[in-house]
């Protein structure tokens, strides 16, 4: 009997959000015709995605707790390991720097455990951390990565699994940890809902643009005569390549430029699976990490393994080949040697107020918004990419979020004191002041905070945008089911590389592609 | 005189040699019959597979051909190069020798120093080069033209080498003794005569050594170019190390990176046998 | 007219030689914003501050200590070993000596590159990771080859009858070897031991994988952590390769003389 009745109400929930969608999708529609399409766009969003975000649990941030009673407790769980010193390795970065240089000293402080840093490059913390892991060499006790790179290691089980940590230190969870309330967790977990990852930082990847350029009254009246319609933050991409044309000045002024550069490197496959993929429908649906068939950005099937269309998969369907033609179209409006470029020389293009829109990684904010290292500080302002006008879809994600945590290797020295420095990143002790710093946190109580709404403008809107829980959604990190990571992106950027060369029509390089994929899994055993 | 053991007296050298000798290759054997990739997968003795998997790897060919292409043009370009300018400035004057001394502080660079220069020098859009050849409507890109990127890198060695083989032209050039020439003006020989039955049997070895060095060294570059342009525009630069680590470090595939290593080294070892046989035959024989 | 060409000619060489090296002195000297600017052939606004934030506030003093630690043992380790080793080569026979002499030429030949993973995975189980004397081992893989074969060649130039008188004297080997040979391979030494000096200061790629903390890592592997990070300064860049280079520049007025002798392993004197 309860069987039968909670079937129902699921099935009335299920329906009801079906008809809301339906319903979305039909005012959507017919408001198409009136409104602009932005803020059809919007409308699609906030009434599909609504129902979604009622059914999960309700985010609420426990009441934090009093400053000192949180002092006094760090100070209390900390002294066993009071003395240790951890080696932390990570990325070499503006948030890294701000942990090295504000919340370690802190941290030191008040548990008496020491951090000994090793900031390096991407390439060198990946290879340096694998080996470590590899070979269990126990250098590092903790290491900050992107969580991509986490589904590598809990294949094997090279990560510490934090629930189980703290189902055998519960004395060492801090009173104000509350998932609830750490928002990116979902993309932290594994698939039986165990926490390998504690995040630090949330970093979704936003449409940026120059606020001097599309709010200037000549600019606009240029554009309506040139285009018909008003010059705005585009919704689509063919938008988007018009205002690209439009910008396109040499050698002053270029028209758009992805958040990655055009090189053939392995950023050339993350922009794909961030990017390019996802906003041209390639990926699927869905908004949450699991369960989903198509892993989010890399349409590969994970029922099949296989990222043929014919199994499951989507990396040779025309969504994919959308988004490699998209990909090529906009390399003409982007200042010269783009194929020579990867994310530190988009990002510091954008800095250097070289182009009027990009796709770019908030963490560089900070460092636009300081005018000793940018042109553009003041003069820019974010919010969600544009999409595919043909084959994006509600509840289909739009972009990507940089979900980075640290995580515990498994032959780390000292993992205590090192879960207790990944607490220590995000307790609400700092966490207030590293938003305001680095413009990232990981916490719906800091995000929401109104201390926070004076940086909002500093920071291109960047709070506003992620403060809403639903465009908080279509950015969605890389789910952990992804092992292997480094030999699947090898094939990714190589087969791509070709298509920017121009070596290969895109529907031939989404063939290639998915023929390549298709025969490394096997190669990896997935089959 | 004879009461010491040459073998002692070589033996601390040869231990430490050995040890980063050996154990890396028996280790790197090892893994190189193995299927391995460094993401958690059990490594699988597959025999020779690798072996085989190479011999029909149509970017080993690729990159080793790149790699000979890359090795000809340097020689043709440096060799000339450095042996006109040694014949200027080999005589033994002031201004010679302050000349030569700052010719050659390209040489004791780190290689990885030479390649981030050369980035910032070639960079599309702040290099200094680029935008000079742009006032003249030419694009220089070694993003997305393969032929810019080979020959960046071509430049780049040229200005790194160069400096070498005109101090190896000067030294041999000064070991020719001045009588050859007096007499050869007595006779009036013409100054293209002096050179070609002076000058150039005179610097004969010294050509084939720096041939061979350059060769060799050209062939394995690295650092360099993993900074300048990693493996360019349509694999222009993929040279055999390039390749080797984006398969082993890059792709975390260990056991087939570990087979294309004692695969190149097997070349190097030969290439050093003939240099060994050619430059050093006469000597190490004695 | 003739000499008008040859100064035309070596004036080009020299431009193409020094201009690279100039651009670096510049860019050490630029703002960040102007960089990424554009390109201008004088820094329109000179700072200091692309040097004193690497060297002052950064961990680069430890690194500049640790590259001077590791390059100065580097020459007296190789050194040490090198001389009994290349007396043996040049004076005694023993069985298969020219197969021996071979085989160290193919180390300082061989790509290292490509063996990173064998040497981590032994530098690891012999707990000589991350430490200063593992990278002086490891970098003797190239430097120790390269010492025998040019001080063979050296020893070579000693005439032997000088060790024949010392033995009748009454000299044991090796009290002639320390007492005789030695300081007339002084001049050979020190320049052998610059040449160390200057390659392990640059070594880059075993510096930066096999070294972790600012209590090994030498100065070039810092370098590059410094290159490859994520938003590149690249004004601090230039400014530390300046730093990195000038012990070579200093070095070049000692060493020009020998770099033909020295980079063909003798074979060119």
């Amino acid at each position: 009997m309860f069987d039968m009745s909670e079937k129902k109400v699921d099935r009335r929930t299920w329906i009801a959000t079906v008809a809301a969608a339906i319903g979305g999708l039909a005012v959507g529609a017919a408001a198409g015709y009136f409104a602009t399409p932005r803020e059809v766009l919007e409308k699609m969003i906030t009434t599909t995605v609504e129902k979604i975000e009622t059914k999960t649990v309700t985010v609420t941030g426990s009441p934090p707790k009093p400053e000192e009673e949180l002092i006094r407790w760090w100070k209390e769980a900390s002294k066993p390991y009071s003395g240790t010193t951890i080696k932390v390795l990570a990325q070499a970065w503006e948030p890294n720097f701000y942990l090295r240089d504000v919340v370690g000293p802190k941290f030191t402080e008040l548990t008496g455990i020491k951090i000994d840093w090793e900031l390096t490059s991407n390439e060198l913390v990946m290879e340096k951390e694998i080996l470590d892991m590899e070979r269990g060499t126990g250098i590092y006790s903790s290491t900050y990565d992107d969580q991509d790179m986490v589904g590598t290691w809990i294949r094997k089980g090279w990560t510490y699994d934090y629930t189980k940590l703290m189902d055998e230190h519960p004395e060492l969870i801090e009173p104000a940890f509350n998932p609830d309330d750490i928002f990116p967790l979902p993309y932290c977990k594994d698939a039986k809902g165990h926490i390998l990852s504690i995040p630090a930082e949330y970093f979704p990847k936003t449409y940026i643009y120059r606020t001097d350029l599309f709010e200037s009254p000549k600019e606009k009246e240029d554009f309506r005569k040139k285009y018909g319609y008003e010059l705005r933050p585009p919704r689509y991409y063919d938008e988007m390549l018009d205002i690209a044309e439009f910008f396109t000045r040499p050698p002053d002024l270029y028209g758009f430029i992805g958040a990655d550069g055009a090189k053939a490197h392995e950023a050339l496959g993350f922009d794909f699976f961030e990017t390019w993929f996802p906003s041209c429908g390639a990926t699927g649906e869905g908004l949450d990490p699991y369960p989903r068939d198509l892993l989010p950005g890399w349409g590969i099937n994970t029922k099949t393994w296989s990222s043929r269309m014919e199994n499951g998969g989507a990396l040779d369907s025309p969504q994919a080949v959308r988004a490699i033609e998209t990909f090529l179209k906009w390399l003409p409006y982007a200042p010269p040697g783009v194929r020579a470029m990867i994310y530190v020389e988009s990002g510091e293009q954008q800095a250097a107020g070289k182009v009027a829109q990009a796709i770019t990684y908030t963490q560089f904010l900070s460092t636009y918004a300081n005018p000793e290292l940018s042109k553009i500080a003041g003069k820019f302002r974010v919010t969600l990419p544009p999409v595919d006008r043909e084959y994006w879809r509600p509840y289909m994600p739009i972009g990507y979020a940089d979900i980075s945590g640290y995580t515990i290797p498994w032959c780390s020295p000292h993992p205590e004191a090192a879960f207790l420095w990944a607490q220590f990143v995000i307790s609400p002790l700092n966490e207030l002041e590293r938003a305001k710093a680095i413009n990232t946190t990981v916490r719906t109580s800091v995000l929401t905070n109104p201390a926070l709404d004076p940086l909002d403008a500093k920071f291109g809107g960047v709070f506003s945008l992620i403060r809403d829980p639903i465009a908080r959604k279509y950015f969605v990190g890389t789910p952990l089911e992804i092992g292997d990571y480094a030999p699947l992106l090898y094939v990714f950027y190589t087969t791509l590389a070709k298509a920017v060369a121009g070596e290969l029509t895109p529907k031939e390089c989404a063939n290639e592609l998915a023929r390549a994929i298709d025969e490394e899994l096997v190669k990896l055993g997935y089959k | 005189m004879r009461a010491v053991n040459p073998w002692l007296l070589f033996l601390p050298a040869f231990i430490v040699v050995g040890f980063n000798s050996f154990l890396p290759i028996v280790y790197a054997a090892y893994l190189s019959t193995q299927r391995f990739y460094l993401t958690g997968i059990e490594a699988k003795f597959i025999g020779y597979d690798n072996f085989t998997a190479l011999m029909f790897d149509e970017t080993v060919w690729r990159s080793l051909l790149t790699g000979a292409a890359f090795v000809v043009t340097c020689l043709v370009i440096e060799i000339p190069l450095g042996l006109v300018m040694a014949l200027m400035m080999f005589k033994e004057s002031k201004l010679n020798r302050v000349i030569r001394t700052l010719i050659s502080y390209p040489i004791l660079m780190p290689p990885i120093t030479v390649g981030a220069v050369w980035l910032l020098l070639t960079r599309p859009d702040i290099g200094p080069i680029p935008n000079f050849l742009n006032q003249f409507g030419i694009v220089y890109d070694i993003g997305s033209n393969p032929f810019h990127a080979f020959f960046t890198v071509v430049a780049m060695d040229v200005w790194y080498w160069t400096p070498f083989v005109i101090l190896v032209f000067v030294a041999a050039r000064a070991s020719i003794s001045p009588e050859q020439y007096e007499s050869a003006m007595v006779d009036g020989a013409s100054s293209w005569h002096i050179f070609r039955y002076i000058t150039f049997p005179g610097l004969r070895y010294a050509l084939v050594v720096v041939l061979l060095i350059r060769m060799i060294d050209s062939l394995k570059i690295f650092d360099q170019v993993w900074i300048l342009t990693s493996e360019g525009p349509y694999k222009a630069t993929n040279f055999m190390s390039i390749y080797i680590v984006k398969t082993a470090i890059g792709q975390l595939n260990v056991g087939y990176g570990a087979a294309l290593s004692l695969f190149f080294l097997f070349i190097i070892i030969i290439l050093t046998f003939v240099m060994l046989k050619l430059v050093f035959g006469r000597r190490s024989s004695s | 007219m003739k000499r008008i060409i040859t100064i035309a000619l070596i004036a080009t060489y020299m431009v193409f030689l020094i201009f690279p090296l100039y651009w670096l002195v510049m860019t050490s000297f630029k703002s960040r914003l102007e960089i990424i600017g554009g390109v201008t052939l004088l820094p329109s606004n000179p700072t200091l501050n692309n040097y004193y934030r690497p060297l002052f506030i950064d961990v680069y003093g430890a690194y500049i200590r640790n590259s001077f630690i590791i390059s100065i043992a580097e020459a007296v380790f190789c050194l040490a070993l090198a001389i009994p080793a290349a007396y043996a080569f040049s004076r005694l026979k023993f069985k298969a000596d020219n197969h021996f002499f071979f085989w160290l030429l193919t180390n300082r030949m061989a790509p290292a590159a490509s063996f990173l993973i064998p040497y981590y995975s032994m530098y690891v189980y012999l707990k000589l990771f991350d430490t200063l004397h593992g990278l002086i081992i490891i970098n003797s893989i190239a430097n120790l080859p390269f010492t025998i074969w040019l001080l063979k060649g050296f020893v070579d130039g000693i005439p032997k009858d000088i060790e024949e008188a010392a033995f009748i004297d009454g000299y044991t080997f090796w009290q002639m070897l320390y007492k005789i040979l030695l300081p007339m391979l002084r001049p050979a030494l020190a320049v052998l031991g610059l040449f160390i000096f200057v390659f392990t200061w640059s070594e880059m790629l075993f510096a930066s994988l096999f070294t972790t903390s600012p209590a090994a890592m030498p100065l070039s592997g810092g370098l590059l952590h410094y290159l490859a990070q994520t938003w590149v300064n690249w004004g601090e860049i230039a400014a530390l390769t300046i730093i990195t280079i000038i012990p070579m520049l200093v070095g070049i007025f000692y060493l020009q003389k020998y770099i033909a002798r020295a980079l063909t392993f003798g074979a060119i004197r």
